[in-house]
Formats: C-alpha cells, structure tokens, sequence
C-alpha cells in the first residue's frame, strides 16, 4: 500500500463516524469508488456507530455500565457462609442443572463432585405444592435413628400462614405430627421435627398450614443413604 | 465451598454479571443498588438451581426475570412499600430485549477493553460530535493521529465484538 492509499485507508474510521471534512469525505468516497479493499474494509466497520449507539456518551466515560470487580468475591463469600451453616453437602448435585445449562452457554465444562453425605442422613429438596409456595428454597434431611427418624428443616420464602405443620408420611399412607412453628418475618424457617417412622419407611415429608393443607414437600421415596 | 462450586458460580457470573448490571444499573441509576441486584440474582439462581427448567426457557431469560422481580422490589423499598420477591414462575422477559443486554453489556466490555487513547478519540469524535480537527486541536495532536487511532480503535473494538460473537 502506498503512503497515500495508507492515509485513505486510515481515514475510514472518521468517515464511518461523520468526523471528516466535506473536502476530505468527497475525497475518500472518490477512492472507495475505484478500490475494492476500501470497500469491504468500509462494509467491516459500518456496523459500529449503531452498536457504539447502544450505550451513552456519560456511560461510557464515567464507566457507569461495569461492575466492580469484588462483585463476584461477594457471592461466593455469601455462599461460602450459608454451606458453613448448613453443613451439608446437599449443592453438589443442586447446582447440576444450572451448571449443566451454563456449560451450553458458555462451553464451559463443569463436572459435578460426587455426593459425599453421612451414611445416616439423606436430603431431600423442596417441592412447592400450594400455588402461592413457587418461591420457596431448601431442603429437609432425614436422620436415621433406632427409635425413627428426625427431620431436619430449612427453607427460605415461605408463602404466609398463620402457622406450619411438618409431617412424617410413611410409605403405608401412616401420618405423622413430626413439628409445629409460627409465623416468621423474614420468611424463614429453620425447625428440627422428630418421628416414630422408621426412616426406610419414610416416604414424604410434608408441610401444611394449620387446617392441613399442603403447601409444600419433600420426597424422600428414591433418596439412598450413600455408605 | 468446593472449587467446583465456585468454577459453576464464576461461570454464571463471567457470562451474565455484566448484562444483569446494565439492565439493574439503568433501571436504578444506582450502582450500588445494581450491583445488589446482580448479586442477589445469582445467588436466588444458584440456590434454586434444581428448580431450574430449561424446557421453559433459557438460563438468560430466567435469569433476567429473577433481576426484574430484585428491581422492581429495589424500586418499592425506594418508595417504603415493603413487598417480598418471588421467584418467577414464568419468563415474561421478551427475548429482544434480553439479547439487546446481551450485546450492550459486550459493546461495554470491548470499550473498557481498548487502550486510552483509542477510547478517548472515539469519545471525542462518536460520542461528543466532534470532527477530526476539532479532536485534533482538543488533544493537542496533528490531524494523522487522530484519524489513525479512530481507525485502529474501531478495528480493535470490532475484533473483540467480533471474538464475543457480536458481529460476523
């Protein structure tokens, strides 16, 4: 490329911005009429001032768009605190869907770490009943004991009811009264309840209001102890 | 938390933390309260993972939907009306608008990206309307270096739209 042809070259991103002078804009529309190179390098910028459209000029100078960069040290910190609470292990495979769909997303492979729980206690996650209940979180563990079993409660965003029932169900339909708790502000609920059901009998854990009726589940039928 | 727990998080964030902040930050006009929004997004994903259904949609549309519920409860705390958040049960995000946050957010990315003086030239000249001389004077350079940093910071910032997949 010539010196001249170089200079023309290098004014295409002031021409594709608006930014020449009608004498040097006439100019340089003259040579793209002639050089095919100038044209489709021409063709690969035009589509910038639209994209560079999308955001404002105080947005980008001021850098208002782009979180700062302790961002994700404050999630993980957050999560870090709630698995120490929990003392489970139960997100190994909570995480598998997200994952899994963020893995086609972003081609990034991330394999799911075998579950490693105590022999004794199995988990299982919430399952929303009552229609008002699709925002509840958490899970119920079951602990086995020679005289039944606990069950162990912790759930977030509870729907509102005056007060919260647990129950044991066993696999032969038998029902048990395993907790009682009230009312919370924050939604939460974090209930300890106790039952004669055996824990390999045990099929459902449930939670109704106080009239019985069901607003969400925990199904413990397929949940192996893993030794 | 397990490393691959936090590989899984670093995943959602690095792909979605900056479009959910574009969308809470405008919305808000708060960057503090953006980035709560954000946060508080990914956590919500992250512990209802297994409620996650990808026949209902993409992760980006349910993810978006969860920071439209976080916002609009940012905006009435504003206004002292506590109310609590749910989770969405459906997706009512329309997908232009999510994919339009997708590529503002790369737009932000690719010129947080480019050198100072490149970004500073095309400020100058696309975003403040200024022309060639204008800039050159404003910036004490000759005319050449300007017109050549706006060629070479456009080409760079086209490479990296183009590596994000936002241009063919």
């Amino acid at each position: 490329m010539t010196p001249e042809h170089q200079q023309l070259r290098e004014a295409l991103g002031a021409y594709v911005l608006g930014a020449l002078d009608p004498a040097e804009r006439r100019h340089l529309e003259q040579h793209l009429k002639e050089c095919r190179d100038c044209t489709d390098e021409l063709a690969r910028l035009s589509p910038l001032p639209g994209l560079l459209g999308r955001v404002s000029e105080r947005e980008v100078s001021a850098g208002l768009l782009v979180p700062s960069d302790d961002l994700l040290d404050g999630i993980i910190g957050q999560l870090a605190r709630e698995e120490r609470l929990l003392r489970t292990q139960v997100r190994r495979w909570r995480f598998a869907a997200v994952a899994a769909a963020v893995a086609a997303l972003v081609t990034a492979v991330v394999a799911v770490a075998p579950w490693r729980s105590a022999p004794d206690r199995v988990i299982a996650a919430v399952d929303p009943i009552a229609a008002d209940a699709t925002a509840v979180t958490g899970q119920a563990a079951a602990i086995a004991w020679e005289w039944g079993t606990t069950v162990e409660l912790r759930v977030e965003d509870l729907p509102r009811r005056d007060g919260y029932v647990l129950w044991a169900v066993a696999d032969d339909g038998r029902r048990e009264r395993a907790g009682t708790w009230g009312v919370t502000q924050s939604g939460r609920a974090q209930v300890r309840g106790a039952s004669s059901i055996a824990r390999s009998e045990l099929r459902r854990v449930e939670v109704t209001d106080r009239e019985g009726r069901v607003i969400m589940a925990f199904d413990f039928a397929d949940t192996q102890p893993t030794v | 938390m397990t490393t691959k727990g936090i590989q899984s998080v670093r995943a959602l964030h690095d792909v979605y933390a900056g479009p959910l902040y574009v969308f809470a930050y405008r919305r808000l006009k708060d960057g503090q309260a953006a980035e709560e929004v954000v946060q508080d997004t990914l956590l919500r994903a992250w512990r209802s993972a297994d409620r996650y259904d990808p026949e209902r949609g993409p992760v980006a549309a349910w993810l978006f939907a969860i920071a439209r519920n976080l916002v609009i409860d940012h905006e009435r705390r504003r206004e002292s009306r506590p109310e609590t958040v749910a989770l969405p049960a459906a997706v009512p995000e329309p997908g232009g608008e999510i994919e339009r946050m997708l590529e503002t957010w790369q737009v932000v990315d690719a010129l947080a990206g480019l050198s100072a003086p490149h970004r500073e030239v095309i400020l100058t000249c696309h975003y403040r309307g200024h022309t060639v001389a204008e800039a050159a004077a404003m910036l004490g350079v000759p005319d050449g270096t300007v017109k050549s940093r706006l060629y070479y910071g456009l080409r760079a910032l086209r490479l990296r739209l183009e590596e994000m997949g936002v241009v063919g």
